[in-house]
């Protein structure tokens, strides 16, 4: 229960127009079926709808961050000075906290939290989407923490209710990425040790994205893929996408017009991806990561896909492929190591290369 | 019904049945047409990404449709003449309800215990399929007859998915998000082949194959039930005992189907209803026509399902088709059933 795609982080990379679909044909279905059919169609209004989500309580106008980008933030109108009872509502959000040091501050995390490993002993306040207010208001928080995919109109009218101060940043993209842990930094009264953690994280992506940038191969097609069961992958407009991009890669999903479109196996192989980044969460969670991998008996049967030819299907069964935090560099450097052909579990690849 | 009759129906739906299999093979997500392919074929020039498109990714797909639609048809044909309401149907029954239940229930607890995924999770969802039937028929037992009977039984079905939904819910509230998205969509049907292995799909063909012979086996003692149980017994038909038999035959086809293929419904309603407007009652016509319709019915709605909504570059679960299709049908069905004859 610990790891999962689809709500661990904030920008839920689930398929979006699928669960619309699904949950049109669910209510024509039974009505009853898929009263958990959650994220996204509250996430998009969230985050891609600004009208939306300037009609929700929010009391806060989008801020210039001192970054290029501006933030879409929605907060209470009187934040604390200096909060020490948070609740955390996105497992990105806790990793910003502790990279923060200010992990001992949080006092309860959603059901998917599972990093660092103590965060799972925390009490919990159900999923993202399905934000208990009880069990938050509970644990008497002065500040509740979260990104805006989880700030449905109801969760911010209740807290503003309940008189909770509350925070949510997008985090969407890396930029947004720099301006949340800045915000979350300067709210909790660290900025300068956000500021610094910002300024590692840029030095080392900029130093990846500029050895993927001076390699001299052509950059190889990748394809991200987070689930097999729908085969869903990272199209433009997701982190994932970014990523990729950032790490040398050419995604073969360029064109879609979907952040996470949801594929069949004949897609794939009319794509012909030269690498696949495989991200899939096992349905045990992560921590198994010595299981078999299930992605091996997965791939071979399509032989004549460039990556399972060349032996170039690298799976990683690690959240912080798709968890906008300080740790996604460690999720850059993998995914630069397998675009680029000298990850260590393809070692045999390199003898093709 | 003279045999020269029979083999020509059949032959006409068989040969509808394929040309709905090759427009099913000749589109998909790709760029690859069926010009193409026949083209390819013909010269031997295809190459080796579009042979294993063409014969990794559409010719299972294509398969599986055609056994599970085989199977939800001729099964529903049997439910409208053992239950005698025309609105049967696996979906509407609740018998499909039940198969994904047990299915669900394995999945998300067996399976780590038992650790037999292939022929754990369909011996699951065959007991749900029989425990959803058991309800059914007990309901029908103990409901006074009348004529809001028939109501009942459907009133029954459509409870007892919402209270097997209810319990998927909880179970998918339960498991890593992962695992929810899976379940997300089984509950929705999904022909999706990847990961399924060619005996397995074999496996079920064979199965749904053997049920729908064993239910042409009845098919007699079918057309005689359907005159009503008391002429039925008059004509020597043991009539507890042909139910029984095609009920459990026409679940197992059930169970197989929604055990790898998640729920699909209204296939089950609208072909039957569809077949008997062409060639009337007779089951030893019906039930073999229908199985084959049922086949070409569903590999046109996997294909929509898989290329139309190319546009949002995605693809549906199939179960939204046919529910697309079938929800429209069933008010009808509905309607004209209600209509004093």
């Amino acid at each position: 229960m610990n790891s999962n795609l689809s709500e661990q982080s904030m920008r839920a990379p689930t398929p979006g127009k699928s669960h619309f679909f699904i949950a049109l044909a669910a209510a024509l279905l039974t009505g009853s079926i898929l009263a958990g059919c959650e994220p996204t169609s509250t996430a998009k209004q969230a985050s891609s709808n600004g009208a939306s989500e300037s009609t929700q309580a929010s009391k806060v106008a989008p801020k210039d961050d001192p970054g290029t980008t501006t933030l879409r933030v929605v907060a209470s109108q009187t934040l604390p000075t200096n909060p020490q009872r948070v609740v955390t509502l996105a497992p990105n959000v806790t990793e910003v906290i502790f990279a923060l040091g200010a992990g001992e501050r949080i006092v309860a995390v959603t059901r998917y939290d599972d990093y660092p490993a103590k965060v799972k002993k925390l009490p919990k306040i159900g999923g993202i989407i399905d934000v208990d207010l009880e069990a938050v208001l509970a644990q008497k928080p002065d500040l509740v923490l979260g990104t805006s995919a989880g700030s449905d109109g109801n969760l911010v009218a209740k807290l503003e209710k309940s008189k909770i101060p509350y925070l949510f940043v997008q985090m969407n993209t890396l930029e947004e990425t720099y301006g949340g842990i800045q915000k979350f930094g300067d709210t909790l009264g660290l900025g300068e040790k956000a500021a610094e953690i910002r300024a590692d994280m840029q030095s080392k992506i900029d130093a990846i994205a500029e050895s993927a940038k001076s390699a001299d191969q052509p950059k190889p097609r990748v394809m991200l893929v987070y689930g097999h069961d729908p085969l869903v992958a990272a199209g433009p407009g997701s982190f994932g996408h970014e990523m990729l991009e950032l790490a040398g890669g050419a995604n073969v999903l360029a064109d879609s017009p979907n952040p996470y479109p949801v594929l069949d196996i004949e897609k794939i192989l009319s794509l012909n991806p030269e690498r696949i980044i495989d991200a899939t969460i096992a349905p045990d969670g992560p921590d198994k990561v010595d299981a078999p991998s299930p992605t091996g008996a997965f791939w071979a049967k399509y032989s004549t896909l460039s990556a399972v030819k060349n032996n170039q299907v690298h799976y990683f069964d690690d959240p912080v492929l798709h968890r906008p935090a300080p740790r996604l560099v460690e999720g850059l450097e993998i995914m630069h190591k397998a675009i680029r052909g000298d990850a260590q579990n393809s070692a045999d690849a390199l003898k093709d290369d | 019904m003279s045999a020269t009759r029979l083999l020509s129906t059949i032959a006409i739906a068989l040969v509808a049945a394929l040309g709905c299999a090759l427009v099913g093979l000749g589109w998909g997500s790709s760029d690859l047409g069926a010009g193409q392919i026949i083209r390819g074929l013909l010269t031997n020039s295809l190459d080796p990404m579009q042979q294993t498109i063409l014969l990794n990714a559409r010719v299972p797909r294509v398969l599986f449709a055609a056994v599970v639609g085989a199977a939800l048809a001729s099964s529903g044909a049997v439910f409208q003449t053992v239950l005698r309401n025309p609105l049967a149907d696996p979906y509407i029954l609740g018998v499909s309800g039940g198969a994904a239940l047990g299915g669900t229930l394995f999945l998300t607890l067996g399976s780590a215990a038992l650790g037999g995924f292939v022929f754990g999770v369909p011996a699951a969802a065959f007991v749900g399929a029989l425990g959803a039937l058991a309800l059914i028929f007990g309901v029908e037992r103990w409901t006074p007859a009348g004529r809001t009977s028939n109501y009942v039984l459907l009133l029954t079905g459509v409870v007892f998915n919402a209270f097997a939904s209810a319990i998927i819910m909880f179970l998918k509230s339960i498991v890593s998000a992962q695992k929810a998205q899976e379940l997300l969509f089984y509950l929705m049907g999904s022909l999706a082949v990847e990961g399924m292995a060619l005996s397995t799909l074999l496996g079920c063909a064979a199965a749904v194959t053997l049920c729908i012979l064993g239910l042409i086996w009845f098919a007699r003692d079918l057309n005689a039930i359907s005159l009503g149980d008391d002429d039925a017994a008059t004509l020597g038909v043991d009539v507890a005992r042909v139910r029984w038999w095609t009920v459990l035959i026409s679940s197992i086809a059930v169970a197989v189907a929604v055990a790898f293929s998640g729920l699909i419904g209204f296939v089950g309603l609208v072909v039957p209803h569809g077949v008997r407007l062409l060639v009337g009652p007779d089951h030893r016509v019906l039930i073999p026509t229908c199985a084959i319709a049922g086949a070409g019915f569903l590999i046109l709605s996997d294909l929509i399902a898989r290329s139309v909504f190319g546009l949002f570059s995605s693809t549906l679960p199939v179960g939204v088709i046919t529910a697309l299709i079938g929800a429209p049908l069933f008010v009808f069905f509905l309607w004209r059933s209600m209509r004093p004859t």
